[in-house]
């Protein structure tokens, strides 16, 4: 199935937006209807629930592997995330070899970074998702990206109080509501353009839409996360 | 902090797709700003959640005992080295986290009253971030841009016709802009600058040192 998606992508096939797509949007459909409004059916309150306990146990996971070099908690770490990032990377454009290769070395980089991981600070999805982002600028460009903060090689040169990460945990909480509250449509332009780094009119060709509408669907979308995000 | 990055800019630093010379430049502006850091954090949270919706591939069936062969012997904490840093920071200014690994070339003659050093050696050479040093009062060199110009000011104060620019702040110069900063009248000015795309001087002076600098 996913070998199939990944042969609409590189030749550009017109379902290249459903088949690829489906199953995100799906995602954020069912996560939309799981919110509190829309009416909970018991189903719905336990994927909610599992989706939050999930986050919160690969954090604890990856603090066991900093703790005691726990390869249970590795493998169980390795089952869940592994074959998301190598779709995330697929999804990007990348070959299954090559994104089967980074997939085993973002988990790697798991393993050998886990004492940098700090739950108060982030996710452990988002904390993975900064380790896949900077393998795959490695990857592609032969070059280091500078961003390291959440591996924390480099201090930020002001200092972070105790308040300040609660805010970040609160802060990435408010992501997750926000990003709930936008469309799918929304969504899937800030998917493309941003995380899977398309030029617009590869969106406009791949979504069937005018190059103005995607523009002006993106410039939206953005418009409508930074309202939800608010100003800080 | 007036000036701060777009949440456009900050939301493709934080997917990973500006050119290097450009995240630099914002990295290092997000050392020195605690509310574009907290924003690049959110949208990072954004790229923990497409994460999360990610179609799932399967790995091929020997990819965790591949991994897991590989844990052990391996040292956790890999710092980067230092890069070699031949510019002069005058005043004492620390340069941002940021810069530190990367080396830092002398100080060349730009224009009258200004300077530049290269930085580093990765990337496609016109995207190559560079330090920008200029004398009170200064005009730094005009150009017209077919790019984007990122610059961050370290010391001292820059001007132009949009607004004033103090240490820690963003600007971004984009091909609408005939850009013509000046450094403040009574401290020299020292800024991290960086082109994502091609930048053309317009002056006589700016076509001599181009090929310079190569952009």
């Amino acid at each position: 199935m996913i070998r199939l998606r990944c042969i609409c992508v590189q030749s550009g096939m017109d379902d290249f937006g459903t088949l690829t797509f489906g199953n995100f949007n799906g995602r954020w459909l069912r996560a939309r209807r799981s919110m509190p409004k829309a009416g909970k059916t018991k189903s719905a309150i336990r994927r909610s629930f599992q989706a939050m306990t999930e986050a919160v146990n690969y954090s604890a996971k990856i603090t066991r592997i900093a703790a005691h070099g726990d390869k249970v908690a590795f493998a169980e770490i390795f089952a869940y995330f592994a074959p998301r990032i190598k779709g995330f990377f697929m999804r990007g454009g990348m070959a299954p070899g090559q994104a089967e290769e980074l997939a085993q070395e973002t988990m790697l980089t798991v393993w050998r970074k886990a004492q940098l991981f700090d739950s108060t600070k982030a996710s452990a999805s988002t904390w993975i998702f900064t380790i896949a982002r900077n393998l795959r600028v490695d990857a592609i460009r032969r070059e280091r990206y500078p961003a390291a903060h959440l591996m924390e090689e480099h201090e930020p040169e002001f200092e972070s109080s105790p308040s300040d990460d609660l805010l970040r945990v609160e802060s990435e909480e408010r992501v997750r509501r926000a990003m709930r509250e936008l469309s799918s449509d929304q969504m899937n332009v800030i998917q493309l353009h941003y995380f899977d780094d398309k030029p617009h009119s590869e969106i406009a060709r791949a979504l069937d839409l005018p190059l103005g509408t995607v523009k002006s669907r993106l410039r939206l979308a953005m418009q409508h996360l930074r309202n939800l995000l608010g100003e800080e | 902090m007036t000036h701060r990055p777009s949440d456009d800019i900050l939301m493709a630093y934080a997917a990973g797709n500006l050119a290097q010379g450009p995240a630099l430049v914002v990295s290092a502006h997000l050392s020195l700003c605690s509310e574009s850091a907290q924003r690049v954090h959110q949208f990072e949270a954004a790229g923990g959640i497409t994460l999360d919706d990610a179609p799932v591939a399967e790995l091929m069936s020997d990819a965790l005992e591949k991994v897991l062969a590989q844990l052990d012997g391996e040292s956790v904490r890999q710092i980067p080295p230092r890069g070699r840093h031949l510019a002069d920071m005058p005043g004492g200014l620390v340069l941002p986290a940021p810069l530190q690994e990367y080396d830092i070339g002398k100080w060349r003659f730009l224009a009258p009253g200004v300077q530049w050093s290269s930085i580093g050696k990765g990337g496609t050479r016109r995207n190559r971030p560079m330090l920008l040093r200029s004398k009170p009062g200064m005009v730094l060199p005009e150009h017209t841009h077919q790019g984007v110009e990122y610059t961050l000011v370290l010391k001292g104060s820059l001007h132009d016709a949009i607004g004033d620019y103090y240490p820690g702040d963003f600007i971004m110069a984009d091909a609408s802009l005939e850009h013509e900063p000046s450094a403040g009248p009574d401290e020299e000015c020292i800024c991290l600058a960086a082109v994502d795309g091609r930048l053309q001087m317009k002056s006589r002076l700016g076509r001599l040192i181009q090929p310079l600098l190569g952009f």
